[in-house]
């Protein structure tokens, strides 16, 4: 039940315009509540079937209280339906509240987003409008598409690269302090590197690839190249690289058909490595040779990057992006350079 | 050092700087044989006789341009204006003249007088005599405004004052006259400059930034939020023109939160100005609204209950910071 005014505790329900059932949609008007001033319309605010209706028609219902349930799907709907007759309706695992109410968007309950998706989730409604009595603390003012921070944790946030969204939906209420965002951060060091760090490097080389073309056609297949790929990269990984030990994964991805992901490809002989079903690549290589691309901006979409790209005749230009933690500058720079001197000749790989 | 009032702490500077420079001469209404209804100029005349100590007529526009013109002729005039709510009666000698004079000579004239007034309600004295008109005359460019908070303050910022090629307007606490509190022995002199503020107390919490009277409150509120956990810088402003932001910002940055506080009423007042200057030049270091505190927008209750209401006070003050520092603020 919504509250439609500032001194409202209670709302009745004239008349419903659904049934158990039925589809909803944001906008759709779901009951007419009556108040001491006025019958307003109430609308669905997320798409769902009804699964029931909790109050009788002509019910006065206290504000803040659970008039109907929305569920997922017609099924869920049904069994909800089904099972009506047994469980009492306060004792329901909650249900959308189906209500809307004219003035701010309500949070939801953080427990509500971990919800399995399969059970009915509960959105808690809107907060009543505050008493007058009530000390001029803070409410849950909330505005669409913007979180309230103030001036000093919008600027931590932003030097630190932390999501302000992500931070009030952890703790639940705005505006946010710089306490809030201290402690997102306090949190967030102990993490590992964050998949989203702005921080990357990026490196760049440009080699003549005439050995690699040549094995290439000697290999035949799309399989072997990538494989033999793998190898190649794997091995200037493995041996130029800073890291030597431990298991190395390197996933090659065309621009068609399925990435392929190699353990240890730099082991086997070249293009003889068997892919495997799954893991995380250490590094992933973009073969887009055949391609008309020339250059390639942004972050790397794994933890490290490595493209290859035509430039000119049979000279190839590599990328290598990384995260930073992933690679050091000096580590890329003998891992790139190693790679562009085993496709000029990929005979280095036996050295 | 020893501990005198307030009203010696003034009546000293203005002997000290009698003494010292023989242009230098007060008037005011009642200041010779009565030393003013809070006896703040007692025995003055007695030291310096009728030259220069002068009873005036009850005229404030014509002792205050009479005051102008003399500042003019080379002599450095100090002029006692009984209550602070008599600047009304003096807005054209003081607006008009003495803070246009330097500009319109492009320099050539001078007029270095001072205005002695006062501010403050909880006198008791109704809406005629408990003005706080500090803001009004910052307002005019050309006028220095000065505000003392102490005994000491009092008679550093007086004898500045005097010695000053422009005019200045310093407003003392009328509650304060009585108050008594450290001040140098009259051989060691202090001269406290303008456009200094001067920090109190330190802390991390919050900033209390006030003017005068509120000083005091500052200081108190700052002992209550102690009490709760949490630490403040006070900031005495000093003078209003200048205004030493440095320090007010530097203080700023470093809590992220701050309340000005200032007897003056809060609408268009003197924490309106300087609550301004932070958002503006503090305000990616701000975690929390900047918060004024000045009285009400009514004129001064007679009624002692509800005079009381209307000027900031310590209880409130610490309620303010609290909520604060809590973050239970929000104004969006």
């Amino acid at each position: 039940m919504p509250a439609l005014g500032m001194a409202q505790d209670s709302g009745v329900i004239a008349a419903w315009r659904v049934e158990a059932g039925d589809r909803v949609a944001p906008g759709d008007v779901v009951m007419e509540v009556e108040t001491d001033k006025s019958v307003q319309e109430i609308e669905a605010r997320e798409d769902g079937y009804i699964a029931r209706l909790l109050f009788e028609a002509g019910a006065e219902v206290p504000v803040g209280e659970v008039v109907a349930e929305v569920v997922a799907t017609a099924e869920e709907a049904a069994a909800a339906a089904a099972g009506a007759g047994e469980g009492t309706a306060g004792a329901a695992p909650g249900g959308e509240d189906a209500s809307s109410d004219s003035g701010s968007e309500p949070i939801p309950a953080p427990a509500a987003e971990a919800a399995p998706a399969t059970e009915p989730r509960e959105i808690l409604p809107p907060e009543p409008a505050s008493p007058p009595a009530a000390p001029p603390s803070t409410p849950p003012a909330s505005f669409p598409g913007r979180v309230l921070a103030s001036p000093k944790a919008k600027a931590i946030a932003a030097a630190h690269g932390l999501d302000l969204a992500g931070i009030r939906a952890a703790v639940g209420r705005e505006p946010l302090h710089a306490r809030d965002v201290e402690a997102a951060l306090a949190e967030h060091s102990t993490a590992p590197a964050p998949a989203t760090g702005p921080t990357r490097l990026s490196l760049r080389a440009v080699t003549e690839a005439g050995g690699w073309q040549e094995l290439c056609a000697r290999l035949g297949g799309l399989s072997a190249r990538r494989a033999a790929l793998a190898s190649l990269v794997g091995g200037a990984w493995r041996r130029e690289g800073p890291d030597t030990t431990g298991a190395l994964r390197v996933e090659v991805v065309g621009l068609h058909g399925e990435p392929r992901l190699f353990a240890d490809p730099d082991r086997s002989r070249l293009g003889a490595a068997e892919p495997i079903a799954e893991g995380t690549p250490d590094l992933r290589v973009i073969d887009a040779t055949g391609s008309s691309l020339r250059e390639v901006e942004g972050p790397p979409e794994g933890g490290a990057d490595l493209w290859l790209l035509p430039a000119e005749g049979e000279v190839l230009s590599l990328v290598l992006q990384a995260r930073s933690g992933i690679l050091n500058t000096a580590g890329a720079a003998a891992i790139l350079d190693g790679v562009a001197r085993r496709l000029r000749n990929p005979l280095y790989q036996l050295l | 050092m020893r501990t005198i009032t307030f009203s010696q702490a003034v009546n000293e500077a203005i002997a000290e700087e009698l003494r010292r420079d023989p242009t230098v001469f007060l008037w005011g209404e009642d200041v010779a044989e009565a030393g003013t209804p809070f006896k703040v100029l007692s025995g003055l005349v007695e030291e310096f006789g009728p030259e220069r100590i002068i009873d005036t007529p009850i005229s404030e526009p014509g002792f205050v341009g009479m005051a102008v013109g003399a500042a003019l002729t080379g002599t450095r005039p100090i002029v006692d204006l009984m209550f602070g709510d008599f600047l009304f009666l003096v807005m054209d000698q003081l607006c008009n003249q003495a803070a246009k004079q330097s500009y319109m000579s492009g320099g050539k004239l001078k007029v270095p007088m001072v205005l002695r007034t006062n501010l403050g309600a909880t006198r008791r004295s109704a809406a005629q005599h408990s003005q706080s008109l500090q803001a009004l005359v910052a307002h005019i460019p050309g006028l220095k405004v000065a505000l003392p908070s102490s005994p000491r303050e009092a008679k550093g910022l007086l004898k500045s004052a005097v010695r000053d090629d422009n005019p200045v307007v310093i407003f003392e606490d009328k509650l304060m006259y009585q108050a008594k509190g450290p001040v140098p022995e009259p051989e060691e002199e202090e001269l406290i400059p303008f456009g200094q503020a001067n920090r109190l107390q330190e802390g991390e919490d919050l900033s209390l930034v006030a003017t005068s009277s509120m000083v005091q409150v500052a200081e108190e509120a700052a002992e209550g939020l102690r009490a709760e956990g949490y630490s403040a810088d006070v900031i005495d402003v000093r003078t209003l023109v200048p205004l030493d932001e440095d320090t007010i910002l530097a203080s700023v940055r470093k809590t992220g939160r701050v309340i000005v506080l200032d007897e003056g009423h809060q609408s268009y007042g003197a924490t309106a100005e300087i609550a301004s200057r932070i958002a503006d030049k503090a305000f990616y270091h701000l975690d929390a609204p900047v918060t004024r505190f000045g009285a009400w927008d009514v004129p001064v209750p007679f009624s002692p209950a509800l005079e009381d209401q209307t000027v900031p006070d310590v209880a409130r003050t610490v309620e303010r910071a609290l909520q604060l520092i809590r973050g239970e603020v929000a104004r969006a």
